[in-house]
């Protein structure tokens, strides 16, 4: 009975992150890895770690942040989808989202994670770079390519 | 062009995200059961659940088949149960068939991968029983309150929503309890009681048609056969006599456990049930259970001889043998019925905590060979699963679905043997005496798709409908919780879906043709909801509370009462915008309670003496464009429920006085003043025929029978039409009949 004893203690702290940050992780997700079942995935399993890992864990939130885009991170590459189009497309994207998460599948994983973080997360760079495993110094090289390489997909988009 | 990439992020806000706590909760607790657990399993599942969705069954059996589940035990598959959703057109419940996907913890409606969802206006299911393999449900219907006169019916539908047979429970009038499959499904049973003498009996009926065996006939087993449950093999059944249930007096009577051949062959006794009549020495045996190797039943009993009532969970062996007591508690009625685990490992009962509060009840779970208790789970832990009733467990061993009832409504909860928090999966579950929901096997219902749950008014009659924007039905409930007339406008979409309250709590008066209504809002005014979710808020001042809208009779106008804060009312009729009303006659003639001419050119009101029957209350006809009043009449007592004949000959109103009470009519110039001959008491709504030659109320007898009575007004004949349920009001007339 210790691992329920340690759901019972973990689980207020973790549902109230759930509560509080789940759905942002899970758009953050779907935005990272264009799929929204990976999404899903990455975010349940980043709170269900932090379940059963309980008072291990100091900041819950900057935990299944960092966890949720290991996850996702790994998927990705086992699946090998690092191609140019986005394997699947939410189905209640808007004609917008769709424009911007196909740009965002012609970026390198790295750009794309430095992207999403900074801008639908609003995490600076020094938060995305722990989020990411990484220098901020790197993210910020990251970000540069990434909003350069996204203005010109879009704008190309946006003149068709 | 210059891009602004930060609003184009933001879009992402529109994406719909899942719930995925209870999910999470299910990896958590998958994870604390040891190092199997795999991430890439679940990330597995989750990909092909996208790409093959509405197969869930076989992947959940792919999952389970990895090792996660106890030897001999099988996969946990849907969890299925029967929830009230709304008010039907005849004013009884609408009763869902729900179910909830063991991997995602979503609950929706049911839904079959090739059929159409189960008929949504499936009224007030009673006592729902799935088929072991998920396929059927069995229910008895509502019997409209009939009681013994009526001859109740079995129906069976399929879970993909067809119809599948009706089984007449009994020829003659009769009660059935406890509807039960067998465990291979071929057979139901179910215990009928005779209005003749009360006398019960087993009747068993193979599902598929033919020959009903009746078992246990003219007193063989016992009276008030009660707790029907099937051997594991189908060949044996269990139950008790219950006519032990009260604790002082001299009306105990043995209670017994008893086990019958399925084919009616042999009844044999198992346990003494003693016979007591001065409360000594006597004990009440209930609540039988079978192991699942079907060698034993574990049962409680209730000592009734000592001093301090106590109850104890017994065993004995199916053949009558070895009675041995597990544990008791000396609190009276404090353990519930058992129920094994799958692999027969452990007994779960619930025990009810200190003064039998029922919101205090745990669930232990107790060692069938020596008693010891090894765990005890708490529902309460989430306050929607408080007051835990009939246990189920999960065909893997590892949970219990319990209904709850912590408040007026019967919640479904999942509760785990591990002590992960108790889930919420349902409100207001319609739960049958042994259980409110089950487990069928996975992939034997997909609940993929359908409308997520809602909570909904569960008692009530519909007053009228009101049509509004295509695929959806808005209509009026009035309810009687406590007697208090409460209600409110209620929408659903034209499939089932999406109950909820629409607009104001309120009881509407509606429009002709009930394409509008209109609401007293107190202090704030009159709300007016129009076709296609228009609204008008009439407020003529402020200083008033406003009340009792009437529409006229074509629908144009709307007067309403508007009584002042230092209590005289007064009458006010909007234009036939339905907007701008103004006050006909004066607010010190205190009228109140308007109701309109056909022609819609007067209102008739009547002057109250605020309820003293030897004071003087009078009717006034008010022309409605000028406010002119013509006195009708003046009477001592009390007059009420004024309502104008529609032809405009006649107005019927009631009228109380100390020593007598009835219907009355009187003609618009005050001529005509005539009594309406009814029964004891015409307490109920009146309505006139479209034709206005008959008057329609509800009325008790003499020895307070309630009937529909009609009063020919040519005359004065009255008859009764119909026997009716106390309580029965609302009488309408449905537009364009006789």
């Amino acid at each position: 009975m210790d691992g329920a004893a340690t759901l019972t203690t973990a689980r207020d702290p973790v549902e109230r992150a759930y509560r509080a940050q789940g759905e942002r992780l899970w758009r953050a997700l779907v935005l990272f890895s264009g799929d929204r079942e990976i999404a899903s995935d990455a975010v349940a399993e980043a709170f269900a770690q932090a379940l059963r890992r309980g008072t291990e864990i100091r900041d819950v939130e900057a935990w299944v942040w960092r966890t949720g885009f290991a996850v996702a991170r790994g998927e990705l590459k086992r699946r090998g989808t690092l191609s140019p189009e986005i394997p699947d497309l939410p189905q209640d994207a808007q004609p917008d989202m769709i424009d911007l998460l196909r740009a965002l599948g012609r970026l390198s994983p790295k750009q794309r994670g430095a992207a999403v973080l900074h801008h639908y997360a609003g995490y600076s760079n020094r938060e995305t770079a722990q989020i990411l495993g990484t220098t901020a110094a790197a993210v910020g090289v990251h970000l540069e390519r990434a909003r350069a390489r996204l203005r010109e997909l879009l704008e190309d988009h946006d003149d068709d | 062009m210059t891009t602004d990439l930060d609003p184009r992020f933001r879009r992402a806000d529109g994406l719909s995200a899942p719930d995925l706590w209870p999910d999470i909760q299910h990896r958590a607790e998958g994870a604390a059961r040891g190092p199997g657990f795999d991430r890439r399993r679940w990330l597995t599942i989750a990909v092909a659940a996208a790409i093959a969705a509405g197969a869930f069954g076989g992947l959940w059996l792919a999952f389970n088949g990895s090792g996660h589940t106890a030897a001999g035990l099988h996969a946990n598959g849907p969890i299925v149960f029967a929830k009230n959703v709304g008010i039907g057109p005849d004013g009884l419940a609408i009763t869902q068939l729900w179910a909830r996907d063991p991997v995602t913890g979503r609950t929706a409606q049911v839904r079959a991968t090739m059929g159409s969802p189960v008929d949504p206006l499936t009224t007030s299911i009673v006592d729902p029983a799935w088929s072991p393999d998920g396929s059927k449900v069995a229910f008895r219907r509502v019997d409209q309150g009939q009681g013994f006169r009526g001859q109740p019916t079995i129906t069976v539908v399929r879970t993909d929503g067809t119809f599948d047979r009706t089984v007449l429970a009994c020829t003659f009038a009769c009660q059935v309890f406890d509807l039960t499959w067998s465990p291979d499904g071929s057979h139901l049973a179910w215990i009928e009681v005779s209005a003749h003498g009360g006398r019960s009996a087993i009747r068993v009926e193979k599902v598929d048609g033919g020959p009903v065996i009746t078992i246990c006939q003219n007193g063989v087993c016992g009276t008030d056969l009660a707790q029907l449950t099937w051997a594991p093999d189908g060949a044996r059944l269990a139950f008790s006599n219950q006519s032990v249930v009260l604790a002082e007096g001299p009306q105990i009577q043995q209670s017994s456990i008893w086990v019958v051949a399925a084919d009616g062959s042999s009844q044999q006794r198992l346990t003494p049930g003693n016979m007591c009549h001065l409360a000594w020495f006597c004990t009440a045996d209930s609540s039988p259970a079978w192991s699942p190797d079907g060698r034993s039943i574990a049962f409680l009993r209730w000592d009734l001889g000592s001093m301090i009532q106590s109850e104890t969970l017994m065993r004995i062996d199916a053949n009558g043998s070895r009675e041995r007591a597990l544990v008791g508690c000396r609190q009276g009625s404090c353990l519930g019925a058992p129920v094994w685990s799958p692999d027969g490992s452990s007994l779960a009962s619930i025990i009810l905590g200190a003064k039998w509060d029922p919101k205090v009840g745990s669930i232990a779970l107790i060692d069938p060979a020596s008693g010891a208790v090894t765990h005890r789970l708490h529902p309460a832990e989430n306050g929607g699963c408080a007051g835990p009733f009939s246990p189920v467990w999960s065909p893997d061993g590892k949970q219990l679905l319990v209904a709850a009832h912590p408040w007026h409504a019967t919640n479904l909860c999942v509760v785990s043997v591990n002590g992960v928090r108790p889930i919420l999966v349902a409100h207001d579950v319609v739960s049958a005496p042994s259980q409110a929901g089950t487990w069928v096997p996975p992939g034997a219902i997909d609940p993929a798709t359908g409308p997520a749950p809602s909570l909904a008014p569960r008692v009530g009659s519909l007053v009228a409908r009101l049509p509004l924007p295509p695929g959806k039905v808005v209509f009026g409930v009035r309810r009687m919780p406590g007697g208090h007339p409460r209600g409110g406008i209620y929408q659903v979409q034209s499939d089932g879906s999406g109950f909820g309250r629409y607009f104001s709590p309120c009881v509407p008066a509606f429009s002709p043709g009930a394409t509008g209504s209109a609401c007293g809002r107190g202090s704030t005014g009159i709300e007016i909801v129009l076709p296609y979710e228009r609204v008008l808020h009439v407020q003529p001042g402020r200083g008033y509370y406003f009340g009792s809208p009437v529409w006229s009779s074509v629908g144009d106008r709307i007067a309403f009462t508007a009584r002042a804060f230092s209590g005289r009312a007064s009458i006010w009729v909007t234009n036939g915008a339905l907007r701008d009303p103004v006050r006909v006659g004066q607010l010190a003639q205190d009228e109140t309670d308007p109701t309109w001419s056909p022609d819609g050119t007067q209102i008739a009101a009547r002057r109250p003496n605020h309820g003293r029957t030897d004071g003087q209350s009078e009717i006034d006809v008010i022309a409605a464009a000028t406010g002119d009043k013509t006195p009708v009449l003046q009477v001592t007592g009390v007059v009420s429920d004024l309502a104008w004949s529609p032809d405009g000959q006649w107005i019927v109103f009631r009228w109380d006085t100390a020593t007598a009470s009835g219907i009355w009519l009187v003609h618009p110039d005050g001529t005509g003043l005539r009594y309406v001959p009814t029964p004891t008491s015409a307490s109920g709504q009146m309505a006139w025929s479209p034709d206005s030659q008959y008057l329609v109320f509800g009325a008790d007898d003499a020895n307070l029978h309630r009937g529909l009575y009609a009063a020919r007004i040519s005359d004065g004949a009255t008859a009764l039409i119909a026997r009716a349920q106390p309580g029965v009001d609302g009488v309408t007339w449905i537009p364009g009949s006789s």
